[in-house]
């Protein structure tokens, strides 16, 4: 029988075994350490390289083929088809489209959150429904692009002893536009419109107009839930700054001052105010009234919504103003004629236009514009569908930007930021 | 006489210790020569050389927006751009990039992205 405590081991032994012992443990230590080294610097370079590739390509692919994935829905795109897996999750912000893609390889997950703004490949420069008159141009009138005019057609029109001075009526090719204009998909505004009513969504996180005096500075990601400060009926916004993923809610009015940042955040009330000397990035959605002032600068993408509910819808943009993005004037009711856009002087609107009623028209338009009629209305007369001045361009750069589709299947998705 | 704690080492121990030491050089020397086979394996610096390549050949023909099939040597480097079409959508093209090493005809690096067919 073997007794152990009778084959004692020297001291020696001892220290020598610890040694080698710590000895090798380093040498391990050692390589998982260069094993490690080596897996961050070449493999996961490679794997983040190919990660990013295939989300490049997804958004290449996206932008071209937008149906590809509808809005609302969450999709697995194989892209080379050799399991290149990218997830695509599509969604309504707005006018605009907030695509969340994500790509995965074991541990290592990239994500991308960006907004993108459609675009139509036959968009006309003036879309003018046919309501049995004439298009009449005064002064130094430019049309560029195509044209949907009434069977009437065009002419030089004369007002207050003025004619038409410009080069050409119409630069581009006129086709004849139907009595009423192309309709409004549904779906371009369904997911937000309960959001007069003060339905929330289920994931929205709600809070009152308290939130803004605790925190009057508020960043949230698109990648967290949407922020709504349901502000009561009406709220005057002063000195805040609000960015990202937030929505302010009131029933009646909302004011916004130009002591206030807003980025990339939605409105929605019955009636908007900016007040002079706005500068910002938004969208205005409203039940009867957008009033924007004076010198205002709403930059791209910026959008004025507003569909009236058996009443009027109107949008005042004031002089030397500017809107980048779009405006879209419509009514649930089929009385659209009284719907108007007016335009202050100097005043200049970017993306598409669509107003089921009437424009008074001053300043100029880059983009596309969709109308019943136009009005000037003087301390003489009345004119209708008159255009003095006018600047419609449909083929510069700014128009190529993108903005909303009216039938809600755009041809094209433009890549507006990369969001946070 | 090496001593610790006041106690000699009997001439075992020694011997002992003198081949643990022998050992333990043998295996600094084995992980050297791993080491360094494993450098040379991976060529990081050459890798490095062809990522970078690739990289700017990619900026350059997307602003040029010129992605035509074509070969491109780079010092040691040859990049090989391929293109071929999509099977989702017509109006793009899979390109794909591959740098590799003019003398052995070694891949190092590849890149592969969708892009827009120019008209």
């Amino acid at each position: 029988m073997i007794r152990p405590l009778k084959h004692k081991l020297n001291g020696g032994a001892l220290y020598y075994a610890i040694v080698v012992i710590l000895l090798l443990s380093l040498f391990s230590s050692g390589f998982i350490l260069l094993n490690r080294i080596w897996f961050h610097e070449n493999v996961l370079f490679l794997k983040n390289t190919e990660l990013n590739d295939n989300l490049d390509s997804a958004s290449e692919w996206l932008k071209i083929q937008p149906g590809l994935v509808a809005s609302g829905e969450i999709k697995e795109l194989d892209i080379f088809g050799d399991s290149s897996i990218v997830t695509i999750e599509a969604k309504k912000w707005g006018l605009l489209r907030l695509i969340k893609s994500s790509a995965r390889w074991r541990s290592l997950n990239i994500r991308r959150t960006a907004l993108y703004s459609c675009l139509n490949n036959n968009r006309p420069a003036l879309y003018l429904a046919d309501n049995n008159r004439f298009l009449s141009l005064v002064g130094k009138c430019v049309i560029t692009g195509d044209c949907n005019l009434p069977v009437l057609g065009i002419r030089e029109g004369e007002m207050d002893g003025g004619t038409f001075t410009g080069k050409k009526m119409i630069d581009g090719k006129i086709s004849q536009s139907k009595n009423l204009l192309p309709e409004l998909s549904p779906g371009l505004f369904k997911p937000f419109s309960g959001y007069w009513d003060k339905s929330f969504s289920a994931t929205d996180s709600i809070v009152s107009i308290t939130d803004l005096t605790r925190n009057p500075v508020s960043l949230v990601s698109f990648n967290s839930n949407t922020k709504v400060i349901d502000c009561g009926k009406n709220v005057c916004l002063q000195n805040i700054s609000l960015s990202g993923n937030i929505i302010i809610v009131a029933t009646d009015t909302i004011t916004i001052t130009s002591s206030v940042h807003l980025q990339d955040i939605l409105v929605f009330a019955n009636t908007i105010i900016v007040a002079n000397e706005v500068h910002g990035v938004f969208q205005l959605f409203a039940r009867h009234n957008i009033s924007i002032g004076e010198n205002c600068i709403l930059r791209y993408p910026s959008f004025a919504f507003c569909r009236a509910k058996q009443t009027v819808a109107k949008i005042t943009i004031g002089k030397n103003s500017i809107v980048s993005g779009g405006i879209l004037i419509d009514s649930d009711s089929e009385h659209t004629g009284s719907n108007r856009l007016e335009m202050g002087e100097g005043s200049k609107l970017t993306g598409t236009v669509y107003v089921n009623g009437e424009v008074g028209f001053a300043g100029q338009i880059n983009g596309s514009l969709y109308c019943n009629k136009f009005y000037i209305d003087t301390p003489r007369a009345y004119y209708e569908n008159f255009l003095k001045d006018a600047v419609i361009d449909s083929k510069s750069t700014p128009a190529m930007f993108g903005s909303f589709a009216i039938n809600d299947s755009p041809d094209k998705l433009k890549p507006v930021k990369l969001c946070l | 006489m090496f001593v610790i704690k006041g106690k000699s080492l009997t001439g075992g121990t020694i011997v002992e210790v003198v081949t643990g030491m022998f050992l333990i050089s043998l295996g600094m020397a084995l992980s050297i020569v791993v080491f360094s086979k494993t450098m040379d394996n991976s060529n990081l610096y050459v890798r490095h050389q062809a990522v970078n390549a690739v990289n700017e050949l990619i900026v350059q023909q997307t602003k040029m927006m010129d992605f035509k099939p074509g070969e491109t040597d780079t010092g040691d480097i040859r990049i090989t751009c391929l293109s071929a079409p999509f099977a989702g959508n017509d109006s793009l093209q899979i390109v794909t990039w591959t740098a590799s090493l003019i003398s052995t005809g070694k891949q190092l690096y590849t890149r592969k992205l969708i892009k827009k067919v120019v008209e």
